[in-house]
């Protein structure tokens, strides 16, 4: 992935904080242009006469939104990466409430917290008034958060987005709300007609001759038509397809291949058994987690660093990866045949193979039955000898370092 | 002189700029846009100042000033003085800078800027409550689809048009 | 201050500076100012002829000494050895730019008082010789003397006050540029950057006051210019770091080019203290807008954030 620029964050911090600067020269830019400088303009979203905060607002999103899915559909950037770096998780209720009291204040001051800055710029002290609110709210909250902590984490329902819910891909997504937000704004138009002429003090407020354009808004529609069918093509080129989503194939480990794990590198996975609590306290895979499937939600799989290879078994699979662990950073590893196959590999003791075997069987064999006898006590029988090799010694190395 | 204002720009001209500038954003630095967050560091910095101890001990003002870093030493405070500038040049350039207040006919000064202190203050309490305000939930996690965002931008609609009716004498 | 000169240029002497604080940078940022008005005034004045000035802006060159003042109160707090500050006017040594600073600073009172008394009106005259303290102390028939004098010799006098105002705004950078053991400091394009941007500074603060449409106009073109040129030294200078100093010459411009102080410098030297300024008055000018006083305020804020990142940067590398 080219973007974003990873050493703005990292090494190159300081001249990050360079382009946050002039990102946000645009930004308050536009915003001024748009009109959000001044109240009025802005609250008159709430009275219907005016809507040109839900025009700019849906415009930015659906345009920034296809443009994300179509630089995803080239390969230029991880749709799923760049999410979850940008975007706070979803905590239902405190979104909720906290929305319609932002609502609320929005309408009370005229201004929102973006916005009211932008005001202040250009000299409205409501505006400045409004910012020194924000601050002190913002404060309130910190000196609560002691008291709000429940709330403020209640809900949680991880990196959640619109596509997950609905399971679809996002470019279907991103088509479709951008179809919702042009019907949406012609609706807004027809309902800005009705009532500017019931409220009075819309002459004051509304540019008649603007907002009745209709080139621009011919070129703004044009504009989101293309990106839309850029970004459904992009369903179809194999470097979007790759990138546009988690790889949801899973990865399956087989139980001797699991068990050469856990001896070699233990440190190096994260084994959790979905099966009943039960069931697991009595035999489970050594160093295995005892995590019934409904509890799974409960690690936050998706906030741990995922250094570790996770490993997931149930009784015969699972077959496929949880809902739960799908934010899950590192490898996801499936136990192929579930706990039974780990019971039938490493539990039952093996049959030792005839004396026609391979090698490699026959150091299969011996591995299994080691495996076997450290975790059951008993000592299966030894392997067929192996056919006896002629000692060659060594040659002795030409030349030489300091050790001759 | 010349003192007549220029029009604002057409809304779905000036939605594609934004839109731009947010994608700008995302592209280069994977960050969306934001104030609050902005805002609230600046508080924090403040009351830094002033009470330091108190600040390290409650967990939701430390993390910010964690990892050895000034509260301003962040991406987003450069941001919002970059959102400042641009709004200066912007207003002062149509020739709508004019200090002020902005309010509807019905409605006196002081009764206004009582509300526009309540509003600010309600809404800085909720942007932290939502872990971001309409800048960086609504428009930034809207564009990237996230569902939190979604309820959060719908949210805030259903509360504006709840309350609209309750300060009607404000603005029209 | 304690006495860093120009023959203290081996790093093992002060591997680590860290001694100079807010006096040093409120110090230069107000000789800036008052060497920018020193230029500025009688220049406008001999364009505008004598008779067209506005109040405000017959008294504005009692500005610089008062400038000077705080900022010489400033370093005089940051002195190691107050009671030597003497010491300094025993001894004249034409090799350390911190002597030349004092004795211009010397010079510079008589002049810009002189200045001031050659702007004001007969009535104005008549006032400050009315003014209590003025009075206490039996002044007046000074005052009375000194307008005489100005008034002889007022072309002399402007130019007087603008040859030492030259000499303040370059001996400001001139301080930090001579200490060739701080690589970020090393370079002889600070004196032209720092005169520049004290022209500038001080066409700001004048912009602050109402001075007429005319001189406001006359002021904010010479502001531009004083902005564009100083946009070019600091080009110049990151660029003479560079080219100077080898790897501490390379470390001290990764300070300002990704380093340290990129994001501080770049945004409230380079976007708040010129651009934005740069683009308000070109603005103003083209379309004729009613001046703001954010332009001005920006480009003093800017000028104090240009004098003291460089302090501080300074005494990093």
């Amino acid at each position: 992935m080219m973007l974003p620029v990873e050493s703005l964050v990292e090494g190159y911090r300081e001249v990050g904080l360079v382009v946050g600067l002039l990102v946000g020269f645009g930004f308050g830019f536009v915003l001024e242009r748009a009109g959000f400088g001044r109240a009025p303009k802005l609250a008159a979203q709430f009275y219907l006469y005016d809507m040109t905060v839900f025009k700019v607002m849906f415009g930015a999103i659906v345009t920034a939104m296809l443009g994300v899915v179509v630089a995803a559909g080239l390969g230029l950037v991880d749709l799923v990466s760049l999410s979850e770096g940008a975007v706070s998780a979803t905590y239902v209720w405190p979104m909720l409430f906290g929305g319609l009291l932002l609502g609320a204040g929005f309408i009370m001051s005229g201004y929102c917290p973006g916005t009211s800055l932008v005001g202040t710029a250009s000299g409205n002290l409501d505006a400045l008034l409004t910012a020194a609110g924000v601050l002190l709210g913002t404060l309130l909250f910190g000196e609560l958060y002691p008291v709000l902590e429940g709330f403020y984490l209640s809900g949680d329902k991880g990196q959640l987005f619109l596509y997950q819910v609905l399971g679809v891909p996002p470019e279907i997504v991103a088509v479709a709300i951008a179809l919702m937000a042009i019907g949406a704004f012609v609706g807004a138009e027809k309902v800005e007609k009705i009532m500017t002429q019931r409220i009075a003090v819309a002459a004051s407020v509304v540019d008649e001759e603007r907002r009745s354009a209709s080139a621009p808004r011919r070129l703004a529609f044009g504009l989101y038509g293309v990106a839309g069918l850029l970004a459904v093509g992009a369903l179809f080129l194999p470097v979007g397809q790759s990138e546009a989503a988690r790889p949801v194939e899973p990865v399956r480990i087989s139980p001797s291949e699991l068990a050469r794990r856990i001896i070699d590198m233990p440190w190096q996975l994260k084994i959790v058994d979905l099966r009943a609590r039960e069931a697991c306290a009595k035999e489970r895979v050594p160093g295995a987690e005892c995590v019934p499937r409904e509890t799974l939600g409960n690690l936050g799989l998706q906030y741990s660093p995922g250094t570790r290879a996770l490993v997931l078994m149930d009784e015969s699979g699972p077959s496929s990866v949880p809902v739960e662990a799908m934010g899950y950073k590192g490898d996801i590893l499936l136990l192929e045949g579930g706990f039974g196959a780990w019971r039938q590999w490493a539990l039952e003791t093996p049959e030792p193979p005839g004396p026609e075997v391979s090698e490699a069987e026959r150091i299969a064999y011996r591995f299994r039955a080691a495996v076997n006898g450290a975790l059951t006590g008993r000592a299966a029988p030894p392997p067929p000898a192996a056919p006896v090799q002629q000692y060659v010694p060594p040659k002795p190395r030409k030349g030489g370092g300091c050790s001759g | 002189m010349e003192n007549q204002e220029q029009r604002f720009w057409n809304p779905y001209l000036a939605g594609v700029a934004l839109g731009l500038v947010l994608l700008a954003s995302f592209l280069i630095m994977g960050q969306g846009l934001g104030a609050s967050g902005a805002v609230y560091r600046f508080g924090v910095a403040a009351l830094g100042a002033v009470a330091p101890e108190h600040v390290a001990r409650n967990p939701h003002f430390s993390h910010v000033v964690s990892g050895g870093r000034s509260a301003l030493d962040n991406f987003y405070i450069f941001m919002v003085v970059g959102v400042f500038l641009g709004g200066l040049v912007s207003s002062y350039a149509a020739g709508r800078m004019k200090v002020g207040v902005r309010k509807g006919p019905r409605i006196g000064v002081p009764a206004r800027l009582a509300l526009a202190v309540t509003g600010g203050v309600l809404m800085g309490f909720a942007a932290r409550l939502t872990r971001g305000c309409t800048s960086g939930q609504a428009l930034s996690g809207g564009a990237l689809m996230s569902a939190g965002s979604w309820i959060f931008m719908l949210a805030v609609f259903a509360g504006g048009y709840a309350v609209a009716y309750f300060v009607r004498r404000e603005w029209t | 201050m304690q006495e860093i000169d120009v023959v203290r240029n081996n790093l093992q002497i002060d591997p680590h500076l860290t001694i100079w604080r807010w006096e040093i940078p409120l110090y230069l940022f107000l000789g800036g100012v008052a060497a920018g008005i020193m230029i500025l005034w009688p220049l406008l004045r001999m364009r505008q002829g004598e008779n067209r000035s506005s109040r405000w802006e017959r008294w504005l060159p009692f500005a610089a000494p008062i400038a000077i003042s705080i900022g010489m109160l400033a370093l005089f707090l940051d002195l190691a050895h107050r009671e030597y500050v003497f010491r300094f006017y025993l001894a004249f040594r034409p090799t350390s730019p911190m002597s030349w600073g004092a004795w211009i600073l010397v010079a510079i009172y008589p002049a810009t008082l002189l200045l001031g008394l050659s702007g004001l009106t007969t009535e104005e005259v008549v006032a400050v010789n009315a003014w209590r303290p003025v009075r206490a102390l039996r002044l007046d028939r000074l005052v009375t003397w000194a307008r005489g004098v100005a008034d002889a010799h007022r072309v002399g006098l402007y130019w007087t006050n603008i040859v030492l105002g030259i000499g303040l705004g370059a001996y400001t950078g001139l301080l930090l540029g001579t200490l060739a053991a701080r690589p970020a400091w090393n370079s002889i394009i600070l004196a032209p950057l720092f005169l520049v941007s004290g022209i500038s500074t001080g066409a700001a603060f004048m912009m602050l006051f109402p001075v007429g449409e005319d001189g406001h106009h006359q002021l904010r073109r010479w502001d531009v210019a004083a902005i564009v040129t100083e946009v070019v030294f600091v080009f110049l200078f990151l660029l003479s770091l560079g080219a100077s100093g080898g790897s501490r010459g390379a470390e001290a411009v990764h300070l300002f080019l990704g380093g340290r102080f990129t994001a501080v410098f770049w945004t409230l030297v380079v976007a708040v203290g010129l651009a934005t300024p740069l683009a308000l008055e070109v603005i103003e000018s083209r379309r004729n807008l009613r001046p703001t006083l954010l332009a001005p305020v920006l480009i003093l804020v800017g000028g104090l954030a240009l004098r003291w990142i460089l302090v501080l940067a300074g005494q990093v590398v």
